[in-house]
């Protein structure tokens, strides 16, 4: 179970300030992509489906290309990767490519059948539940919508969300406090 | 969770969090191909920028270095006056602007730093050169036209062609970056250009554009200031305070084929301003061009504008060596120019044909 601002998961921190800016960028890049690329990638996959290997490789390359403007005193380096990668997605999204968390709601979760009976109606309820705050999700304004998947899917604290999308931190925890609430009460309504 | 058709007032915290986390799918790791394509891309890219972050140490490194090094350490007035004739005669003489149907022509040749090992852990180094041509219709939402690849000459720095056979290139003269590109596109969308980053541009109309210092929109270049003193701050401040990249944000607009006349002058006596900017080379050859050329050094690099002060054209950029190489110019003298950009620009009647002279 996650609280309101998730903790810190083991990626992030004080290690997580390379520099970038040397003039030979492969090693620093090497093990940068070995560090972070599996966690953005389950994060693209779950928000852009089939188009994640794209996203991850033009977030990777964006991130060689600016890299002058990383600043590791201000910054996680997950935290600026997953704010390019929301760029990514945001721009993927004005050329029309399909949001993916509406569609798995439609096709249902995978189904894990347990032999007790209880069990099944229990399962069965969840993935109704959860289908319902896909569809949910779905429905929230873009700038939430990141707020809360970088908070609960990317594991971000607040500064680091605050980072990531440019905004201010206040700003982040009074959004996801307000989406947050809002689902709480909503998302059991969606589909009734 | 709803009971006999009732709907919950609310899920708890714990609840939300659990749906969000059935949502967050484990999924397949990342193809190979994504890591080989970042890696090849980690070659390809000049190697910039430098580090920012060291500054104590920098410093202390060109006040050792200062008065040794400098080929020709030219006087602060020298730069004033090659900047100051560079403006009066880009004014006297302004470049022809594209008429109806014309294009503005930009030819950039490159030439960039390689560097790898052999298998035998012998330093390789190369210059390798790059050109692009770049046609911009004088209406800019219409179609442009960009041909760009490597030319496939090199200068071997440290190591040559035999030993890297011999013993291994490192990935140095991988093929693959070698290929010529044609493009298309409207106001300069090209189909399968990496569009970096994203930027505040993207998805607005053609005019609604603005750009930036290394890539101006009309717009950009049209909210400068002319006046010397005002550009030079609003590039300090964009600069961050640091030399050289007020060099290099300057040299974009200086190599942008768009740039008027007026604020091309402007741009030459801002640099007057620049703290530290020598005439380093009064005859500075590149790709065959020669002018003066005004430098900066921070660190291991002299950074240099390249003017020439009879006519007002830019001519390009170079970076050279100013101490014996370490680390990724190991092997390499002070004086080795380890890149340069040589710009023509000029205004061309077809898309693809570069203009007669």
């Amino acid at each position: 179970m996650m609280d309101h601002a998730p903790p810190d998961s083991a990626s992030s921190g004080e290690d997580d300030r390379p520099d970038l800016s040397g003039p030979e960028p492969a090693a620093a890049f090497g093990a940068l992509f070995d560090r972070h690329a599996n966690h953005l990638h389950r994060y693209l996959a779950n928000r852009a489906g089939a188009a994640a290997d794209d996203l991850l490789s033009e977030t990777f390359l964006a991130a060689l290309q600016s890299r002058a403007t990383y600043d590791p005193s201000r910054a996680t380096a997950r935290a600026w990767l997953f704010g390019i990668a929301t760029n990514m997605l945001r721009k993927s999204a004005r050329l029309g490519a399909r949001q993916q968390l509406a569609v798995r709601a439609a096709e249902g979760l995978p189904e894990r059948v347990e032999s007790h009976e209880g069990r099944v109606a229990e399962k069965v309820d969840a993935q109704t539940r959860t289908q319902q705050l896909a569809v949910a999700i779905e429905r929230l304004e873009e700038r939430d919508r990141d707020v809360l998947l970088l908070s609960s899917w990317a594991q971000l604290d607040s500064a680091e969300v605050a980072e990531a999308l440019g905004i201010p931190v206040g700003t982040v925890r009074s959004r996801l406090h307000r989406v947050r609430r809002q689902l709480r009460v909503e998302a059991p309504k969606v589909g009734e | 969770m709803s009971e006999n058709g009732t709907v919950r007032a609310m899920w708890t915290d714990a609840e939300l969090d659990d749906a969000l986390s059935a949502l967050h799918k484990e999924t397949e790791p990342p193809s190979a191909d994504v890591r080989a394509t970042l890696m090849l891309a980690c070659r390809e890219t000049p190697p910039k920028p430098r580090r920012r972050y060291t500054w104590a140490a920098a410093t202390a490194a060109v006040a050792a270095l200062t008065a040794g090094v400098l080929t020709i350490p030219g006087a602060p007035s020298a730069a004033a006056e090659a900047l100051d004739s560079a403006a009066a005669h880009v004014l006297a003489e302004p470049d022809p602007r594209p008429g109806p149907g014309q294009f503005f022509y930009t030819s950039t040749r490159e030439s960039a730093m390689a560097s790898s090992m052999t298998s035998t852990g012998k330093p390789l180094s190369l210059l390798e050169e790059s050109m692009t041509q770049l046609w911009v219709p004088a209406i800019r939402a219409e179609e442009w036209f960009v041909r760009s690849g490597q030319t496939g000459a090199r200068k071997w720095l440290v190591g040559n062609e035999d030993l890297a056979r011999r013993e291994g290139d490192g990935g140095l003269l991988d093929p693959r970056v070698s290929r010529e590109r044609v493009q298309r596109g409207l106001c300069g969308d090209f189909p399968d250009q990496r569009e970096l980053g994203g930027t505040p541009d993207d998805g607005k109309p053609c005019g609604e554009r603005y750009g930036h210092w290394e890539a101006p929109t009309p717009r950009f270049l049209a909210d400068l200031p002319r006046d010397p003193d005002a550009l030079y701050e609003r590039l300090s401040k964009d600069a961050k305070g640091r030399g050289a990249d007020v060099l290099r944000l300057a040299s974009g607009v200086l190599r942008a084929a768009e740039t008027s006349a007026d604020l091309r002058a402007a741009v030459y006596r801002a640099l007057v301003k620049l703290p530290g900017l020598d005439v380093t080379d009064n005859a500075a050859n590149l790709d065959g061009r020669r002018g003066t050329a005004l430098g900066l050094t921070e660190g291991d690099l002299r950074d240099e504008v390249i003017v020439d002060t009879a006519s007002g054209r830019y001519i390009g950029r170079r970076s050279v060596l100013v101490k014996p190489g370490t680390g990724y110019w190991a092997g390499l003298q002070p004086g080795t120019v380890v890149e340069f950009t040589a710009v023509t620009l000029g205004v061309a009647d077809k898309a693809g044909t570069p203009p007669a002279n």
